[in-house]
């Protein structure tokens, strides 16, 4: 249990850094903090840190999804993991209006 | 309903005691010092300074560690130290409009009792002496010669003084130290804003204080929070680094406030009702300060993070529950987890969660204060019994050895001494400083007090003879011109006032100059310290008068060298050089026309009195040459010019110069005027003109001639015979203007052809002697007789005869002027013609006129004159 909170822990950190720089290739260049303070809820109500969580995956299947060659086997899989991302973000009823060019980019790569 | 509105009653109440509790009252009280050394003897004040809300009066109680009031409540925020007693002190204050909110704080007080001190009460000048303190600790006293920065003179309570020539004071110095106070004594996390501040209300922020008494180097160390509600693991991934230097005293913030100074890199997750936490770990990984709420001991217990670069535990050193997530706690729990055995307990005081005063200090935190060390001065006055004192006489000056007075102790008047009553003089000797005038006599007197001490006094006497001695006047000053007037040098008589009287011979000196020549003649007598009189007379020799030379001759003016006369000896006397006779010296000024010379005779005495006699002589020739002017001459061709046909040239001073200036000529031409012009020059350029005129060549001839006849007519035997009338003429040249060969007859005749009217010019060219030539002419004039018919009748019948009317001209006629009208008897004009060649036909009107005698009118011209000609007359028309 031990091994597995500390691991959770250090995939929170990655991710908390890699939402600092998120690369150049996603279309939405705003940082976590700013997304969250763009929701309707307090930057500090306990949805926010699911809503941080959210968006670090959000942001992680991007960026795989852009590094990914379009012959690359686990593009598929990365785009998945983005819409279940994207999913709990609707579910959440965020505001993710920021990612909308991203959206349309994913949606295009599967039709 | 009665316990409803107990209820209701009661909440407002507390409610209204809650706000005033809230507004009203000191939140901070602190003294001027924390720790103060008191040296007893020397009282001491400790105010204070307080920091809250109150409408009345701050008032204060000072309590001793056993809470012994020793300064009850009043309005003095001065606590006056005088009695030396060491303890450590509260001071509480209160407003007092609230009394019941007491802000309080802790000072200590160090006391030193004064020493006792053992000394002489009186030590002899120049004696040592020794001085001892007690009643403090050994250790702690030592000597020092000032109350602070001074030399130390002893390091223990003992000192043994040099020789003492002065009263003096020294100073024991007493060290004590004061406790070090009670401190929080931490890097603390004093406040933890979960949501909101004054200025922004839904931030977080985290305060940390350094509530020790000097800076900490905290560099290295870093603040870190949790991040996540449901993870007690969950770090916020910005830490802080807290500086290399904290300020003592002092505190620091973070908020996530962007726009605001000291934002923390971004969110802080922390919310009211939600657990979080926040820790201070320094440059080892040791945890400083750990405050957390909404979790429980059990949680806690897991917590386990990596915080730069340490693995983070609580371990046993922590224990408890947080205080709960809306951070409120039961009064005297601790609000967070506390550090066991520490006085940071993070209780209400030392740490606030959920705080709105950021960027304050919070109250009931202090400093604390730190051990010291102090010292006390006290003073030891040392009386020594200085040597008596006596003033020297005044000196006494004489100017001879005569005047010198006995030794005498009467002289020293004032000798006094501060413990004897009546000190003893004595007079001990006299010295001189074995020189002369001035020579310095020194006496010296000793003054002796009870304790042996002694001064000398010294008198002194100068021996000074500053008197000259006075002599006889030396005669008045002369001025002479020669030497021959020199009085001779006389002696004078003196007297002094230490030496008496006597005769000065004089000296005499020369300037060693001449003109003047300075004789000075000195009397000079001197006494035994050098004062000298001195008479002097002045004899000044300066021969000032010219020699008187005789007049020299007058000066003249003459044309030529040749006249200047021989130069004259002059004779001459002088006032000290007696007389003479003197040749003059003649000096030409170089130059000619006028040369000027001047004859002076110069001469000078001894002293350079110049006189001087001058003759100019200015000798000018202003006389011109004479010559005569030459003869006229008429010559064919102007010959070249010959000096030497002015042989009477002559000057009065030598023979002059010719010379040919010119020839000036007309330029006529027969005959041509020339002027030659020579010059006769002298040596002073004085000149005169010679003049020749000639004529060159002769005159033109005067030509003229006639003939006859000179009108020819076709009549006559065409020969002229030419008068010559010419004079003046040598030869002569006959032009006949009919391009015949030319005549050189005097008279000649010519036939001229009479064939045509014509005119001929006759030139004749006459020549004189000398080739001068003129010329003339004469015309002949040919003309034609005038021979014409006019028939009286005419037959225009058309038989090719006599057909018309007209005039018939032969010669002497000129058609130019031709006009013929024929009349009727009745004068009608019936013809007219312009042509000579055209005539009637006996037609008027194109009719045939009858017959009859009709007239006519004919106008023509003449061949040898201007006149026109008119004839008239009848004719007859025949068929």
């Amino acid at each position: 249990m031990k091994n597995i909170i500390l691991g959770y822990f250090v995939f929170i950190c990655s991710l908390s850094f890699a939402q600092q720089e998120p690369t150049s290739f996603t279309k939405c260049q705003l940082s976590i903090n700013d997304i969250l303070l763009q929701q309707s809820f307090d930057i500090d109500e306990p949805i926010s840190e699911d809503a941080m969580y959210i968006l670090n995956d959000m942001y992680e299947g991007l960026n795989l999804i852009y590094k990914s060659d379009s012959n690359d086997p686990n593009l598929q899989k990365h785009i998945i993991s983005f819409n279940e991302a994207l999913q709990k973000a609707k579910d959440l009823n965020l505001n993710i209006s920021m990612f909308q060019e991203d959206i349309d980019y994913v949606s295009k790569m599967t039709q | 309903m009665k316990t409803i509105r107990f209820t209701i009653t009661l909440f407002f109440m507390m409610s209204m005691l809650s706000y005033a509790s809230a507004q009203c009252g000191p939140t901070l009280v602190e003294p001027s010092a924390h720790a103060i050394g008191f040296c007893e003897g020397t009282p001491d004040t400790v105010s204070f300074t307080v920091t809250g809300q109150c409408s009345g009066n701050y008032e204060y109680e000072i309590l001793t560690s056993t809470n012994t009031v020793v300064q009850a409540w009043s309005n003095s925020n001065q606590f006056i130290i005088n009695t030396p007693i060491t303890d450590t002190y509260t001071v509480n204050a209160r407003c007092s409009t609230c009394p019941t909110v007491v802000a309080t704080d802790t000072f200590r007080i160090e006391a030193i009792n004064i020493p006792t001190i053992a000394i002489d009460s009186l030590v002899c000048y120049n004696s040592p002496t020794t001085i001892s303190a007690s009643g403090a600790a050994a250790g702690s006293m030592s000597w020092w010669d000032s109350p602070s920065n001074g030399n130390q003179l002893s390091s223990n309570e003992n000192y043994t003084t040099p020789p003492i020539t002065a009263n003096d004071t020294f100073h024991v110095h007493v060290e004590g130290t004061i406790q070090g106070g009670t401190t929080q004594g931490s890097i603390l996390i004093t406040e933890c804003g979960l949501h909101g501040f004054p200025g922004s209300s839904s931030a977080d922020y985290i305060e940390v204080s350094n509530l020790y008494a000097t800076p900490v180097n905290t560099s290295g160390w870093v603040v870190a929070l949790s991040s996540s509600y449901s993870n007690i693991n969950g770090v916020n991934n910005i830490l802080w680094n807290l500086p290399s230097s904290f300020t003592p005293c002092s505190m620091l913030y973070k908020s996530d406030v962007a726009s605001q100074p000291n934002y923390w890199g971004n969110n802080i997750l922390w919310n009211p009702n939600q657990p979080g936490w926040a820790a201070i770990v320094d440059n080892v990984g040791n945890l400083v300060d750990f405050v957390a709420w909404g979790w429980t001991a059990a949680q806690l217990a897991g917590f386990n993070v990596m915080i730069n670069g340490f693995n983070i535990t609580l371990g046993t050193a922590w224990t408890g529950n947080g205080c709960s997530s809306a951070c409120q706690g039961p009064v005297g729990t601790p609000y967070s987890l506390s550090r066991n055995g520490n006085s940071d307990n993070n209780n209400a005081t030392d740490f606030v969660c959920q705080a709105s005063s950021l960027n304050l200090l919070n109250p009931g935190l202090n400093c604390g204060w730190i051990a010291s060390d102090f010292t006390c001065s006290y003073p030891a006055i040392l009386k020594v019994d200085l040597p008596p004192t006596a003033s020297a006489p005044d000196t006494t000056k004489v100017s001879c050895y005569a005047d010198v007075p006995a030794p005498s102790i009467s002289i020293i008047t004032d000798a006094a001494d501060d413990y004897t009553a009546n000190p003893t003089v004595q007079y001990m000797g006299e010295t001189s400083n074995g020189n002369m005038c001035p020579e310095i006599l020194t006496r010296t007197y000793r003054v002796t007090d009870s304790c042996a001490n002694y001064i000398e006094v010294e008198h002194i006497i100068i021996i000074n003879d500053t008197v000259a001695p006075l002599m006889q006047a030396a005669p008045a000053d002369l001025f002479i011109y020669c030497y021959s007037d020199l009085p001779p040098m006389t002696s004078l008589a003196w007297t002094d006032n230490c030496l008496g009287a006597g005769i000065a011979q004089g000296i005499e000196t020369s300037s060693g100059s001449t003109c003047p020549e300075i004789l000075t003649r000195t009397w000079t007598v001197t006494d035994t310290c050098g004062n000298t009189a001195t008479e002097t007379q002045i004899i000044t020799i300066f021969d000032t008068i010219a020699p008187i030379i005789e007049a020299a001759p007058a000066n003249l003016t003459i044309q030529c060298p040749s006249d200047l006369p021989p130069m004259v000896s002059l004779s001459w006397t002088d006032n000290c050089a007696g007389a003479g006779v003197l040749n003059g010296i003649e000096v030409s000024n170089g130059k000619t026309c006028p040369e000027i010379i001047t004859r002076t005779w110069t001469i000078s005495d001894d002293c350079g009195n110049t006189s001087t006699e001058t003759q100019v002589i200015i000798i000018n020739d202003d006389t011109p040459p004479t010559a005569s002017n030459l003869p006229t001459l008429q010559l064919a061709v102007l010959p070249p010019a010959d000096i030497n046909l002015i042989t009477d040239a002559a000057d009065n001073c030598g023979t002059p110069l010719v010379e040919w200036v010119n020839d000036s000529s007309d330029n006529g031409f027969c005959p041509e005027n020339v002027v030659r012009t020579y010059s006769v020059t002298d040596d002073c350029g004085n000149t005169t003109y010679v003049t020749q005129k000639f004529i060159i060549g002769d005159y033109a001839p005067d030509v003229s001639f006639t003939a006859a006849p000179s009108f020819l007519d076709n009549l006559s035997s065409g020969i002229v015979q030419f008068d010559n009338k010419t004079t003046g003429a040598v030869s002569y040249s006959w032009n006949f203007g009919d391009y015949s060969p030319l005549s050189n007859e005097v008279n000649p005749s010519h036939e001229f052809d009479i064939s045509k009217t014509r005119n001929y010019n006759v030139w004749l060219v006459a020549t004189s002697e000398y080739g001068c030539v003129d010329s003339t002419k004469v015309p002949i004039r040919v003309f034609q007789e005038l021979i014409y018919f006019i028939p009286n009748a005419f037959t225009p019948n058309n038989d090719g005869l006599n057909q018309t009317f007209q005039p018939i001209f032969a010669t002497g006629f000129d058609p130019s002027k031709f006009n013929l009208k024929v009349y009727n008897r009745w004068g009608e004009v019936l013809f007219e013609s312009y042509n000579h060649a055209v005539g009637w036909d006996g037609t008027y009107g194109g009719k045939i006129v009858p017959e009859g005698v009709y007239g006519y009118i004919i106008e023509f011209g003449l061949d040898h004159s201007q006149e026109k000609k008119v004839i008239t007359g009848s004719f007859s028309l025949l068929r």
